[in-house]
């Protein structure tokens, strides 16, 4: 069977965001559809007092004989679906190698596509886009119109600045009161710290922790929180082999722009360093009980898209 | 330091191309963006020192490679002051004598600064200078200086690759300095060049010994003498004589064991330790103190074991010494020292087994005394000891002959011919001799010479003729058929010194009782035919007559004594001889190896090994194991073993016409070191300079001054090159 997934280059060369936000949200459905079916029924959520117009079919007739009254049992699939994406917008989500999606690019792209899939089932989404001035928050709202509002923001959403997600989780925390689905499109980095004598490594365990602590205490408000790390393949890789002048992306202090080093050298311990970060990142959201998956941003965003169709969104979105 | 190629230093520029090429790729380097920057610097915070330091030391180890390319092919060298004594680097046609004498084994200890080589590696490493500063179109041959040693480049050559092979192969040996005959050799070889230098190098520890006021330096040749020892004293201990004889009075088999040691040296050895080995184990140690340049006898008594094939010595190394008759390989070796070879000396001993005689007396008497075999058996049996070397039986001839067999030797006394005509006991005698039996015959009265003729035909040595009467006999009338000279007797004239029954005989003294003696009456005999067989007289009369005549028969032999064996015709018997005398006879008969001191074989001397009528070949197993096999040897008497070159105990096997090779025990033999060889003496300060003859020219520059000698350092750099690549490619691994 052909595979309907578009690949990059197609993808690249679409202007909107909503187009091609649709193209990968209908190319994952269809590879949805394609996949064999292993989820069971839809699950019973409440009781609801019967009201004419309600499918007969539904009424529990064993409440019935217990309390003389109608009910209708409602299930999970009939709930309303409010999620809320946050987009990391800091300098760090900028990076992509020539001719592939950045980080941010294929973050907004998902963003897009998982809008499309709520909205149209007549969920509402919104999106929070964390940047250093502040997070600019877009309130879920349904109806297909809503995704054009959605897709222009993110379109104009430029990378820069220092990472600052925490204050955009902080804001749902506090504004979120009802029970939503919570997706998060990040890299997770810390921005570059401002003392020259810190301990890098100490400081990077620090800044984690607190972030993660933050999308824990998400969850423990009851809200769905799902989790994409996004990742290029040089950073998971470090794959050059000449001396090299490494810069920060994000904005730091003078004089520690920059670090020569070759890349051979370090390789090793680099990779050690990394490895400990994404375990000990998978391992505190997972005792979390926050859906977490860590994406290399080379990959087909459809590809991704139906892992978390599959995933943490097989409930929420209708075939 | 000088350069021999120095337009190659000009590439020494080279050196600084890896600093430029690290501070261009510091300025070139590519600038890349890194998200991750957080977690690359705190990784490179934990390897940055160790980075750093293998960066220094790569940079370090790439300046010194290209400083090191073109010093290598710039080919430097520095001058020193060569240890060569002479200047070497003139033209010249000389010829190297190396000594491979035995004392250039010597290894020195680390108290004589003379580092841990042998003095023949020293001297062949010498040699190798020596040719290494000829200069070119200088030809050089290589002989050597031991007795018997050949020439490895035996004429003169440019050829160096040939001379540093052959030095190369030298190897030292056991053999003792001739440097008179390298003289001569070298002679001859200089004397096929008229023009240019001609030198004589001579390579060797400069041994008084070896430099004795024998050696002449040739005419119009120069002479230097390089001592690889550099004039320093060398001490040494070695066993200088080993010596062997009965113990009687420990019994049959014990032996006293007299080794001499010397100290060689300047300095008092205390509690020197010797092993007395017998068959290649050690059974008896002491310990010996040692003046300067003194002397000790250090005795041991030993009882050596039965006779037996005994097993090798697990883990010897030494080769089985197969025993024969009593057949012992003795060794007496010191304590290790700086010349090893030295510190052994080897002896074969023979230990006489039981020898069992048979005495016909044609004449038994009631009265002892007056009985024919009473002399002998007092001088084959002096004393009635249990452990006697020697067991007698004595039957009349009316009791037959019986089994021979069982007897090494038999005596006929005073036999009447009828008597063994009639008993057929010439014919067991007859078939006795010829399976290898000995037969004594001792005449006398009962002796008729025609009938003697005819029935020991085919035993006596030679018809016999008449008897001769030289003088007065008390109570005994001159009888039929018997000459009529009279006098005071006779005596033995001449003895053959050469024969081995007359060994205790070879020195005046112990002749003078054997010639003393004064025969009253003997029997001539007739002149044999050559084809009747050879004929050995042992001792002969001051007429000339025999008085002890040999003949081999078939495997046997056979000795007539041509007058009595007791007092009747003569008065041996009661002379101090007569013991020792009649004892050899009975040993010779039996072939029992003879108590003797035998003749010692030095290293390089020839051996002469006796073969028996039928041998076909013989095989000699060196003490090293390695055996040497001589064929084709059909009538010959004797081989001439030359390869002596290793001391120890020497085997011979031999094989008749089957060509199953058996051991021959009495063949067996030692090979010693030459003594001499141990005093490593420096020779006086005015030989050497009596030897030394150089013809100063204004080539070998002024006079006093060292002469110099250039050491080449690419070699050494070559080296350092490879390891520096070798350790830049271990620092790359490590990334």
């Amino acid at each position: 069977m052909t595979s309907r997934l578009l690949d990059l280059p197609s993808l690249l060369r679409l202007q909107s965001l909503q187009l091609r936000a649709r193209l990968v949200a209908e190319g994952a459905l269809q590879g949805l559809h394609r996949a064999a079916h292993h989820g069971s029924s839809v699950e019973f959520a409440e009781h609801k007092e019967y009201a004419p117009g309600d499918e007969l079919r539904h009424i529990d007739w064993r409440a019935w004989g217990r309390m003389d009254k109608y009910y209708v049992k409602r299930y999970e699939e009939e709930s309303e679906v409010r999620a809320y994406i946050v987009v990391d917008g800091s300098g760090s989500m900028g990076y992509g190698r020539q001719d592939q999606l950045s980080k941010l690019d294929f973050a907004r792209l998902l963003a897009a596509a998982m809008a499309y899939l709520l909205l149209r089932q007549h969920d509402s989404s919104g999106v929070v886009i964390a940047k250093e001035a502040g997070p600019l928050y877009i309130p879920p709202r349904a109806g297909p119109a809503h995704l054009g509002d959605l897709c222009r923001a993110l379109e104009e959403m430029q990378p820069d600045g220092r990472t600052e997600l925490g204050d955009a989780l902080t804001l749902l925390s506090e504004t979120v009161r009802r029970r939503s689905m919570i997706v998060v499109l990040s890299d997770l980095l810390p921005p570059p710290p401002l003392d020259e004598s810190i301990d890098y490594s100490e400081y990077l365990r620090k800044q984690s922790a607190l972030l993660r602590a933050k999308l824990v205490s998400l969850r423990a408000q009851k809200h769905d929180v799902i989790v994409l790390q996004i990742l290029d393949a040089d950073e998971l890789e470090l794959p050059w082999t000449s001396l090299t002048w490494f810069e920060e992306v994000e904005p730091t202090l003078a004089g520690q722009e920059r670090l020569f080093v070759d890349p051979g050298d370090v390789r090793s311990a680099y990779l050690a360093e990394l490895n400990q970060f994404l375990t000990e990142t998978r391992r505190s959201l997972r005792e979390g009980d926050v859906d977490y998956a860590l994406v290399q941003s080379s990959r087909s965003p459809e590809s991704v898209l139906l892992d978390i169709l599959r995933g943490p969104l097989r409930q929420k979105v209708r075939r | 330091m000088q350069l021999l190629s120095p337009a190659y230093a000009a590439f020494l520029f080279l050196g600084i191309l890896p600093v430029l090429i690290h501070l261009h790729g510091r300025r070139r380097a590519q600038v890349r963006k890194l998200p991750t920057l957080l977690l690359l610097r705190a990784s490179n915070r934990r390897v940055a020192q160790r980075t750093r330091l293998r960066h220094v030391l790569l940079l370090l180890l790439r300046i010194l490679l290209l400083l090191t390319i073109p010093l290598v092919l710039a080919r430097p060298f520095v001058e020193t002051d060569s240890d060569l004594p002479v200047q070497v680097s003139q033209t010249q046609r000389a010829v190297l004598i190396f000594d491979d004498s035995l004392s250039m084994m010597y290894q020195p200890g680390s108290e004589l600064t003379l580092g841990k080589a042998t003095l023949f590696e020293r001297g062949r490493k010498l040699a190798s200078r020596i040719i290494d500063a000829l200069p070119q179109g200088a030809e050089a041959a290589l002989i050597l200086g031991s007795r018997g040693g050949e020439a490895p480049v035996g004429e003169l050559t440019s050829d160096r690759t040939r001379l540093y092979s052959a030095i190369s192969a030298l190897r030292p040996t056991h053999r003792v300095s001739d440097l008179p005959s390298a003289f001569k050799r070298a002679t001859q070889i200089l004397s096929t060049q008229r023009d240019g230098l001609r030198r004589i190098y001579v390579i060797g520890d400069t041994s008084a010994h070896a430099l004795d006021g024998s050696l002449h330096p040739p005419p119009e040749t120069e002479v230097s003498l390089v001592d690889v020892r550099e004039g320093k004293m060398l001490p040494n201990c070695a066993v200088v004589d080993l010596r062997a004889e009965p113990a009687s009075s420990m019994g049959p088999r014990a032996v006293r064991v007299m080794a001499e040691l010397h100290n060689f040296g300047d300095e008092p050895v205390k509690e020197l330790q010797v092993t007395l080995l017998v068959d290649g184990q050690a059974v008896a140690k002491g310990l010996v103190d040692l003046q300067p340049r003194g002397q000790a006898m250090k005795r041991f008594i030993h009882i050596l074991p039965q006779a037996q094939s005994q097993p090798q010595t697990p883990g010897s190394g030494e080769a089985q010494v197969t025993q024969g008759a009593g057949l012992h390989h003795l060794a007496v070796k010191l304590a290790t020292d700086a010349l090893e070879a030295d510190n052994a000396r080897h002896l074969r001993v023979d230990v006489q087994a039981v020898l069992r005689v048979l005495l016909l007396d044609g004449d038994p008497r009631n009265l002892r005394r007056d009985d024919e075999a009473y002399y002998l058996e007092m001088a084959l049996r002096p004393s009635e000891r249990d452990d006697s070397q020697l067991q007698l039986v004595t039957r009349s001839l009316d009791e037959g002959l019986g089994s021979l067999s069982e007897f090494d030797a038999v005596v006929l006394l005073n036999a009447k011919a009828q008597d063994l005509s009639r008993r057929g006991i010439e014919r067991g005698l007859i078939e006795y001799v010829k399976g290898g039996g000995g037969l004594l015959i001792g005449l006398g009265d009962n002796v008729e010479v025609d009938a003697y003729n005819r029935v020991l035909a085919e035993l006596l040595p030679q018809p016999l003729a008449v008897i001769k009467t030289a003088g007065a006999l008390p109570n005994h009338p001159t009888g039929e058929g018997e000459s009529s000279t009279q006098g005071p007797g006779e005596h033995i004239g001449q003895l053959d010194r050469h024969h081995p029954l007359l060994q205790p005989f070879v020195t005046g003294r112990s002749s003078e009782s054997l010639l003393s003696a004064s025969f009253a009456r003997y029997l001539l005999l007739q002149p044999t035919p050559r084809s009747q067989g050879e004929t050995t007289a042992i001792l002969s009369f001051e007429s000339g007559a025999p008085a002890l005549i040999e003949r081999v028969v078939g495997r046997g032999r056979v000795l007539l004594y041509t007058s009595t064996l007791d007092r009747d015709w003569n008065d041996l018997p009661i002379q101090p001889a007569f013991l020792p005398l009649v004892q050899q006879i009975v040993r010779h008969l039996s072939r029992a190896p003879l108590q003797k001191a035998e003749t010692e074989t030095l290293i390089g001397q020839t051996r002469d090994i006796k073969l028996q009528p039928g041998d076909t070949r013989v095989e000699v197993t060196l003490p090293s194991g390695k055996t040497r096999l001589f064929e084709r040897l059909q009538g010959r008497k004797l081989l001439s073993f030359g390869e002596t070159r290793e001391p120890g105990f020497y085997r011979v096997a031999t094989a008749g016409e089957t060509g199953v090779l058996r051991p021959r025990p009495t063949e067996h033999f030692v090979v010693n070191i030459d003594p001499i060889e141990s005093d490593l003496q420096l020779a006086p300060a005015s030989r050497l300079a009596a030897l030394q003859r150089p013809l100063i020219t204004q080539e070998n520059g002024p006079a006093g001054k060292n002469p110099r000698r250039r050491v080449e350092l690419w070699h050494a750099l070559g080296w350092a090159l490879l390891v520096i690549l070798l350790g830049e490619a271990l620092l790359l691994r490590q990334k």
